[in-house]
């Protein structure tokens, strides 16, 4: 655990001590250093094809920790020398910072994982990422995820993300699972930090920034956007924008920094990545080139009309924007989306973003201005009746929360100095009634045996077993869920994880409690993988009858084929399933080479 | 002057402002709560032992993994109350009104947030053959793992003994300390003898009236002999099985003027 917290920290310090040997700026010198590692694995990786002998990951450690050590005795001689290296920093404000880390500190491990312990999780996008960082460690390198690993049906991303959260497993050696658990905090302080910067920049009051904090450190959007609680490629393209914005209102000017930010960004992410580019571009347009008051008012009064256009398209109908099966199921009506909101923000939403907008426009400020305006053109696409936009959310939650923080801040600024520490307790109390409401929704089908998880302990024993025993030629198969999960702690390979193909899916329904091993072990090993290079490195399959199995077993069959459909949460192995079980180990077909309460794994 | 009346004008704008302001976030703190216990209302636990979940006419105990296999429940329409020679449920009528108290929920949502202290209350109302009878129910999750439930009657009939009723899953044996599992006479048969015997413990008759008699726990086991539940009995209680329903009564003697009484369930 110790170990996992300290390679957490070098997903950010790495990356940052790469670029500081060109910057000095926190978030540049990590942007920049993001890219260089970026390049620097393709290079390690076209070098490889020419000294085969040479290990990619260790190679991959053997850079970051001798550039780590360059760039600190940097820092370090820099200091000696007397470089004003110090950031300077009042009281007033290290107390405010330790105000953000109580509350991120109490929020994330008392309340969010109050019953997610280490190194259980509550993301179920994360598995696919550690995959991805396991195949790239082994040597295997595209532009394109589904080049790398057939989990990925869909390139919504360069394997940017994917190859800043192999550096702390190149260099520590030590599970991605474990790692993960530290990262999310991370990431959650960060949304926090970005916001109160932000806020503070846009505002010109601590008051108010830290009312900003307080919806953003309580809202949690746990449907589909997850920004701040999730580590992912959309959330992270996110809230590099917001920090990338951050510093355009600070006056950065370093036009190369900030094209390089534009492109980490959206080598991130594509889509949120381009939305960040826009509106990053917008900002420049909006607050670097001067505007009237008059412009910038009629600006908002445009976008509020294309919001008013937008609610009015859904009227229209509703549309799928890609022919992915699993589109229709993320197509959200808007009533749907203004419940989801109401959800997030509490009943209080409309009246405090109503505050913040009426605030916003009868004054002079044109930072704010421009937050307004970014803030309702993104909500105007996220209520565009297509799929998958509700997504968008998760950049916008940053001006949103701006807009909403001020209502919230105007009316605790009009009680007296005195009665406003009381009403800042109780707007803190009724939003953590809230927060801890809507993450107890989320969670509540996620437990199990005294756990709020999608994995379960007996799970990451399983894991753990595979990746000492199983060997990098095995093959494992099972249900979605099962090897999706397995996959990725274990790194012995499946046909698509939990987007395995229909092919596959088809010939686990056929086996279903069939009673004839000779034609189960068949149709196993007719399963290969959707790249090739597996294929031929494939020796041994394993195939894993889980508890998750079984309960996958008794969907329908349209159920199976769907990507929508999994069986989400652990799950005992029943009396049937332990007799099928035996049944095909005392035929001779199977072997079974590991067994837990949750499930057991035999070799064909 | 013209200066001080403009001073005078602003201060009572700014003082309408300040109280508009603070009733506007009260009401919409009320009001969020409110949403909030209504959306997600505060009607069950869980734990790695159990999961508990207060259901329109009882409160259910599960098993916590994925099967959730049925523990036990208990219910208004079970428990007893003693009055005199006379003895009937808390509530006789087959539905009865929930009371939902959002004050009382508010401080206890507030509480299982910051203190980590998890509670659940249930208020039910009905009558008692023509008189209004009001029930409080409250279960305390103790940190050890067990449970204490609270059962609170409010009503003017003068009662001596609560029947603090349980019912148990159909395939529960009721035992004791000293192993012996009970059964009413009528319902034994050769196969529930067969598997009394295989997990080594003696069979003992009573009839759904006879108490059962020198013993500090009830102990609830499944057929291959695991316990499931232990119920620890009090010197001033009774101890009754009814096999058919499969209910078990503790009939607990009260204190003057007491109408609370407490049990304890280890799991």
């Amino acid at each position: 655990m110790v170990i996992d917290f300290f390679a957490s920290l070098s997903f950010y310090f790495i990356p940052y001590l790469t670029g500081r040997f060109f910057t000095k700026n926190f978030f540049y010198a990590y942007m920049l250093g993001a890219l260089i590692w970026f390049i620097l694995f393709f290079s390690i990786n076209s070098l490889i094809s020419f000294l085969p002998s040479l290990n990619f990951s260790y190679t991959v450690k053997l850079i970051a920790v001798v550039v780590s050590f360059i760039s600190l005795a940097n820092i370090i001689r820099g200091l000696l020398v007397g470089r004003k290296e110090i950031i300077k920093i009042s009281l007033k404000e290290i107390g405010i910072y330790f105000l953000l880390i109580i509350i991120s500190v109490f929020l994330y491990f008392f309340v969010w994982k109050s019953y997610t312990p280490y190194p259980l999780h509550l993301n179920w996008d994360i598995y696919e990422h550690i995959t991805l960082s396991n195949k790239i460690l082994e040597g295997h390198l595209s532009l394109l995820p589904s080049e790398i690993s057939d989990t990925f049906t869909f390139d919504g991303y360069s394997p940017m993300f994917q190859i800043l959260l192999s550096i702390p497993k190149a260099v520590f050696n030590t599970n991605l699972l474990g790692i993960y658990w530290w990262l999310e905090y991370w990431h959650y302080l960060l949304t926090i930090i970005a916001s109160f910067f932000l806020a503070k920049r846009v505002l010109q009051n601590k008051w108010l920034a830290f009312t900003c904090v307080v919806v953003a450190a309580f809202v949690f959007e746990s449907t589909m956007v997850y920004s701040s609680l999730f580590l992912i490629p959309q959330t992270l393209a996110s809230l590099m924008t917001a920090f990338a914005i951050y510093y355009l209102a600070d006056r950065s000017n370093n036009k190369i920094l900030q094209l390089v930010t534009i492109a980490v960004i959206i080598l991130t992410h594509y889509v949120v990545g381009l939305l960040g580019a826009a509106v990053f571009l917008g900002f420049y347009f909006l607050i670097k080139k001067s505007r009237s008051k008059k412009t910038l008012t009629s600006l908002i009064v445009l976008s509020t009309l294309l919001l008013i256009v937008s609610l009015g398209i859904n009227y229209l109908g509703n549309w799928n924007l890609t022919d992915r099966e699993e589109a229709k199921y993320f197509n959200f009506s808007l009533i749907s989306k203004i419940n989801y909101l109401s959800d997030w923000y509490g009943i209080g939403l409309p009246i405090f973003f109503l505050l913040g907008y009426w605030k916003i426009i009868r004054n002079n400020q044109v930072l704010q201005k421009a937050i307004l305006i970014m803030g309702l053109l993104i909500v105007s696409l996220v209520f565009l009746p297509f799929s998958y936009v509700l997504k968008l959310y998760t950049l916008d939650r940053y001006f949103i929360n701006i807009v909403v923080g001020l209502g919230v801040g105007t009316l605790l600024l009009y009680l007296p100095v005195k009665l406003r520490v009381i009403a800042l307790s109780w707007i803190i109390l009724f939003f953590l009634v809230g927060f801890y409401t809507n993450q107890s929704v989320y969670k509540e089908f996620l437990f199990f045996e005294g756990f709020e998880s999608h994995l379960s302990k007996n799970e990451i024993e399983a894991g753990v077993w595979l990746s000492k025993n199983a060997g990098t030629k095995s093959f494992l198969i099972s249900d979605p869920s099962t090897q999706y999960i397995l996959e990725a702690i274990s790194g012995v390979n499946t046909q698509g994880g939990v987007y395995m193909n229909s092919g596959t899916r088809q010939i686990l329904s056929e086996i279903n409690f069939l009673y004839d091993p000779q034609r189960v072990r068949r149709y196993l090993l007719s399963v290969s993988d959707g790249l090739e290079y597996e294929n031929i490195s494939k020796k041994r399959t394993v195939f894993v009858l889980s508890g998750r199995y079984f309960a996958w077993q008794k969907f329908t069959e349209d159920q199976k084929r769907s990507f929508f459909y999994n069986t989400w949460t652990p799950r005992k192995i029943e009396e049937t399933g332990k007799d099928y079980i035996n049944y095909l180990v005392q035929s001779g077909k199977f072997k079974k080479i590991y067994e837990n309460d949750e499930m057991a794994i035999v070799e064909l | 002057m013209f200066n001080n009346i403009k001073l005078q004008h602003q201060d009572k704008s700014n003082f309408i402002k300040a109280v508009a302001a603070g009733l506007l976030l009260i009401a919409i703190g009320c009001f969020v709560f409110y949403v909030n216990l209504v959306k997600k209302p505060l009607d069950g636990l869980f734990k790695k032992e159990y999961l508990v979940h207060i259901y329109p006419y009882s409160i259910d105990f599960t098993k916590s993994d994925s099967s959730k296999t049925f523990l036990f429940k208990l219910s208004p329409r079970d428990d007893y109350y003693y009055q005199g020679s006379f003895k009937d449920h808390f509530i006789n009528r087959q539905d009865f009104k929930k009371n939902r108290n959002y004050l009382e929920e508010s401080f206890l949502l507030i509480e299982r947030i910051i203190l980590g202290n998890r509670k659940l209350v249930w208020h039910v109302e009905g009558n008692i053959t023509g008189l209004l009878t009001k029930a409080d129910y409250m279960i305390l999750d103790k940190k050890n793992g067990n449970v204490q439930i609270i059962r609170k009657l409010n009503t003017n009939t003068p009662i001596y003994a609560i029947g603090q009723t349980i019912t148990v899953c159909n395939t529960c044996m009721i035992t004791d300390e000293n192993k012996r599992a009970y059964f009413n006479g009528e319902f034994l048969s050769d196969e529930k003898l067969s598997m009394v015997e295989k997990i080594n413990f003696s069979p003992l008759i009573i009839s759904k009236n006879q108490s059962i008699s020198f013993i500090s726990k009830i102990i609830i086991i499944d057929e291959t002999g695991k316990t499931l539940l232990t119920f620890p009995v009090d010197k001033n209680q009774e101890v009754f099985f009814d096999e058919k329903y499969h209910l078990i009564e503790f009939k607990t003697f009260l204190n003057k003027g007491n109408k609370n009484v407490s049990q304890t369930v280890e799991f």
